[in-house]
């Protein structure tokens, strides 16, 4: 199967399809901030805070961006919701490509869904589940 | 224009709705209330496509399409006065998250007693793991006396929960004293006797003072999932020659020991925590060992490839299978047949 590229679109309706009928016990959730925006570029996304974690009972919003190139390339996250993890830019709630193995290690059978359920189990990793947070509702 | 999709709230629920687009998201989380009292409008979070729904947006604005679904996230009561408060963090008071929540330890005890035989024993005699009531009907239920008195009484099944790793440590002595302990005819009396459990229930309830306030004489609630250390051990065994209580806590912490919960920890439940290390013995040790070592990862993550084994048979429900495989303390084979018992 090497070298067939999957073709972005197909792709990512595919994904959206799943996104908006609901993705197991609605852990994440994800869907076109726009969804007159023919191109599928901007992604909006939720993550449930993990339980047993200092995460619970939170939503965090989280911004996604497939360009072009996705899904050879991975797609760039960014936190909307303030939250307090190693992999997140303190500053502006951008993802560190060289932090979060999923990202580093992009494969094109990844998918949003994947990104956004690795992202919760590391929330719930035993190094990060029990960070301080900041407040709940403030934004980057 | 009428709009009709799903809400689908975190244990599975699903609520169909037939709404008209132009009404708001408030007005559509106050219909969720009449359908469903357990969902009060003001604690609500629905989440559409990776949005949270807005209360004042009409529902048009989110191209909800027939047939989708909307998660419903259930919050904490709302604080009576603004702005709220932060939460505080279950680690500001030294309480485990697992035990901060209802939910939480609720689970934590189904896994603690989680055994695949005690679980499947159990839901055979009719013992719902997942109700409140649980203990209750533990208690109740025939076999489940029975059944530990007569593991108690075998010699080769004491040799191996007490070769297991949380006795491995002790020295021989200590080791031969918890044989005798529980092979003595004191014990096993009592063991049988479920009045003599609720007792115990009861007193380590009145004694312990709730959560957290256990105190010395129960393990810490940090150190759940570690089994209790000696130096706490010997001072419960000089406590008990004083104290005639404290001799069942020595008993309980043991057990827990036993059961590699330590789910003494639970403090107020302490009772609990015989039973949680009675689980443990009924997974003969060994076993019941393994599946709550100290994985604090949350089920999901730690039943990983299980959950995915079932969801490739076709349990789909994943709350569900999470149930079963914490009841089953991880075992698939058992897990199946505990969903196909439900």
């Amino acid at each position: 199967m090497a070298g067939i590229k999957t073709p972005r679109n197909f792709r990512l309706l595919e994904e959206l399809e799943k996104g908006e009928k609901g993705i197991g016990d609605g852990s994440i959730s994800y869907g076109l901030s726009d969804s007159d925006d023919i191109s599928m570029t901007n992604w909006n996304a939720t993550i449930i805070g993990p339980g047993h974690s200092t995460h619970e009972n939170r939503i965090y919003t989280l911004s996604v961006e497939c360009q072009k190139e996705y899904p050879t390339k991975p797609p760039l996250l960014k936190f909307i919701s303030k939250i307090n993890l190693p992999f997140v830019n303190s500053a502006n709630g951008e993802i560190d490509v060289n932090k979060f193995n999923t990202i580093k290690q992009w494969k094109d059978s990844y998918t949003i869904e994947k990104v956004l359920l690795d992202l919760r189990k590391e929330m719930a990793a035993p190094d990060n589940r029990k960070l301080p947070q900041p407040k709940e509702g403030e934004y980057f | 224009m009428s709009l009709s999709f799903v809400i689908r709230a975190s244990n599975d629920t699903k609520i169909p709705i037939e709404i008209n687009a132009e009404k708001t998201v408030l007005e559509l989380k106050e219909q969720i209330q009449s359908i469903n009292s357990d969902y009060p409008a003001d604690r609500l979070r629905l989440i559409y496509s990776g949005k949270v729904l807005k209360d004042e947006q009409q529902l048009s604005t989110y191209n909800i399409a027939s047939g989708n679904t909307v998660h419903l996230v259930k919050g904490a009561p709302k604080a009576p006065s603004a702005p709220t408060p932060a939460p505080s963090t279950p680690e500001n008071n030294g309480v485990p998250s697992t035990l901060a929540t209802g939910a939480g330890a609720h689970d934590s005890l189904i896994e603690q007693l989680g055994s695949t035989r005690v679980a499947g024993a159990l839901s055979q005699q009719g013992v719902d793991l997942t109700s409140p009531t649980m203990m209750e009907d533990l208690m109740n239920s025939p076999g489940f006396s029975e059944s530990l008195s007569r593991m108690m009484s075998d010699p080769a099944m004491l040799d191996q929960v007490l070769s297991s790793p949380q006795f491995a440590s002790l020295p021989p002595e200590r080791r031969e004293h918890m044989r005798q302990t529980m092979q003595s005819p004191f014990f096993r009396q009592m063991m049988s006797n479920p009045e003599t459990l609720r007792m115990m229930m009861q007193m380590q309830r009145s004694m312990g003072g709730g959560p957290p306030g256990g105190g010395q004489s129960f393990p810490p609630p940090g150190a759940l999932g570690q089994p209790p250390n000696q130096q706490q051990q010997e001072e419960q065994q000089s406590q008990s020659q004083e104290n005639p209580l404290a001799g069942l806590q020595n008993l309980q912490n043991m057990l827990g020991g036993a059961g590699a919960g330590g789910l003494g920890g639970l403090g107020g439940l302490g009772g609990l925590g015989g039973l949680g290390g009675l689980g443990g013995l009924g997974g003969f040790g060994g076993f019941g060992a393994q599946p709550q070592s100290s994985d604090s990862r949350p089920p999901e993550e730690r039943f990983e490839t299980q959950l995915s084994q079932l969801a490739g048979m076709g349990f789909t429900d994943a709350q569900k299978n999470i149930r079963a495989l914490m009841a089953t303390g991880g075992d698939v084979n058992a897990a199946v047949e505990y969903l196909f018992s439900m």
